[in-house]
């Protein structure tokens, strides 16, 4: 009988895979994994398939849960089991795999359904044919990433410094405020916070927690035909089959994110596109196809991106953009244009002003 | 040692919470090893469907080990039935550690021997004592380590795997 303590944790695992989690609960994590090579090799398997454990999470959430108290379960169950039985009964319908133990086991519906893992990423024709420019021109990840981290450094550090100002009179409520959401850093837009996640080490906007008039993504999936191994005979062929589905924004964003980190802009780029055309001012596909865009050689797209996230009244990106796109005028030899971005991000200051120093020293603008 | 007596008694709510408990680390594993939702849902599923009467038939002293040595076995079978299992992979999967019951109690507990960790560090190759200095005495995240060799996450977490065998080789010399 394993100790309360040899099973994982599923609450550290769930936060682990939303990104909920600081720095250092990532790496007590991962160091908890080292010891333990079942959580390892489970953890491996996540990672290695983007997605994979929200899938599973939503699948099973009803099992996952707590249990309740003793009498209430039973109550619960027997509830349900009645319900089961009535509905299918009525409807005559062929019951869904399922675990005998739970009798809450809810429908799937199609969005449940869908395996990340098993995809097959077409790629339009029009992004296919892009060349991505040399390697040693391009925006590195490792250098957004660092750049990411020590912005959010800093950010936090201007929210303590700009805490210590609070008059004291504030100050002496300040604890009876609310705590602020842990994975707030800070940006805002028209006054309003504006969370932010990290997937793969990139920074992200945290859509779930914004309102939005849809949650999901809907796209055509494409999927090796195949079927699950107790279902498979002799006959069974292989086929590229499409499929119109939708997708919880994170789950896509996610996969998506997993493309960028592998360096495959194109793949990227497809996806981003598609969360665009459903939400034309998504700030993650507007910045992470502005640097697609840059690394496969579209200068013109990617000056057009960033310059649009600068219209838009929020600071998640604002820096960035203005750096890169500064950069974007420079590779299309727009040298007039370049030379006043660069000037503009001197003035303002902020986390790229020695770069644009010296980057403007260097080219003599 | 009680819910492993009621799940042998087919109790539907010990079952349950063994399910809770281990229904992450078996799934992942099996995403693992077959990389493929659908099917590693269905290990899943049949493996726990299966608990009652495969606990039955074992003396199990230590759950968790006995269930990770039971999902990689059954990856194993189903990979081989569809044949995707080639020789060095095979090779590969089975000469992973073996997670026994022993091997549990075995911890490294790195923290207790810092003095020697200290100078047993020096004696790795460069890129795995940056890995294991960032992520174990700085206590960095793999995603920062990544960030700050310029690696990808795979080479940071074998870094660290190997960077950690070595020393432990060390350590004992």
């Amino acid at each position: 009988m394993p100790a309360p303590e040899s099973h994982i944790n599923l609450e550290r695992l769930r936060r682990y895979y939303s990104n909920e989690m600081s720095t250092f609960e990532r790496h007590q994590l991962e160091a908890d994994a080292l010891e333990d090579a079942f959580l390892k090799d489970a953890m491996d398997g996540f990672d290695e398939n983007p997605g994979s454990f929200e899938q599973f999470y939503k699948n099973h959430r009803t099992q996952l849960r707590p249990r309740r108290g003793y009498t209430l379960t039973i109550a619960i169950s027997a509830l349900l089991s009645l319900f089961l039985i009535v509905t299918l009964l009525t409807l005559n319908n062929k019951p869904e795999k399922g675990l005998a133990f739970s009798p809450t086991i809810q429908p799937i519906d199609s969005v449940e359904t869908i395996s990340l893992a098993n995809e097959i990423e077409v790629i339009s024709p029009r992004i296919d044919s892009m060349i991505s420019i040399p390697e040693q021109d391009q925006i590195k990840t490792v250098d957004v990433i660092n750049d990411q981290t020590q912005l959010k450094t800093l950010q936090s550090k201007k929210l303590n410094d700009e805490k210590i100002n609070v008059p004291e009179i504030i100050q002496n409520n300040i604890e009876n405020l609310e705590p602020e959401k842990e994975n707030w850093n800070g940006y805002t837009s028209k006054g309003r916070a504006i969370p932010t996640a990290y997937v793969y080490g990139f920074k992200v906007v945290d859509y779930r927690e914004i309102k939005r008039t849809k949650e999901n993504v809907s796209y055509k999936r494409y999927e090796l035909g195949g079927l699950a191994a107790n279902q498979e005979n002799e006959t069974s062929t292989t086929e590229l089959i499409e499929q119109e589905v939708e997708l919880p924004y994170f789950s896509y964003l996610t996969k998506t994110m997993s493309f960028f980190n592998e360096q495959n802009f194109k793949a990227s780029l497809n996806r981003h596109l598609i969360i665009l055309e459903q939400y034309p001012e998504d700030l993650n596909a507007l910045f992470y196809s502005g640097l697609a865009y840059y690394n496969l050689g579209k200068y013109d797209e990617s000056i057009q991106f960033f310059s649009q996230i600068m219209t838009l009244d929020t600071e998640v990106f604002n820096q960035e953009a203005e750096w890169y796109r500064a950069k974007s005028l420079i590779q299309l030899g727009r040298k007039k244009e370049a030379r006043t971005a660069l000037e503009e991000v001197i003035m303002k200051g902020g986390f790229y002003v020695e770069d644009a120093i010296a980057l403007k020293a260097k080219l003599k603008l | 040692m009680e819910l492993i007596v009621l799940v042998r008694k087919n109790n539907q709510n010990a079952i349950g919470e063994l399910f809770r408990r281990y229904s992450a680390l078996v799934m992942g594993l099996s995403m693992k090893y077959l990389k493929n939702q659908n099917l590693a849902e269905d290990m899943l599923m049949d493996i726990f469907e299966k608990l009652p009467n495969r606990i039955e038939k074992h003396e199990i002293q230590n759950f968790k080990s006995w269930l990770y040595s039971l999902t990689r076995n059954e990856c194993l079978m189903e990979l081989r039935k569809k044949k995707k299992l080639t020789g060095d992979i095979e090779k590969e999967l089975l000469s992973q550690p073996d997670w026994s019951a022993e091997g549990h109690e075995e911890k490294i507990q790195l923290e207790s021997q810092l003095a020697a960790l200290e100078s047993a560090i020096k004696l790795l190759k460069q890129d795995q004592k940056d890995a294991l200095t960032y992520f174990y005495l700085e206590q960095r995240s793999y995603v920062e380590v990544s960030a700050m060799m310029g690696i990808t996450l795979n080479a940071v977490k074998s870094l660290i795997q190997n960077g950690k065998r070595n020393l432990k080789l060390k350590l004992e010399r």
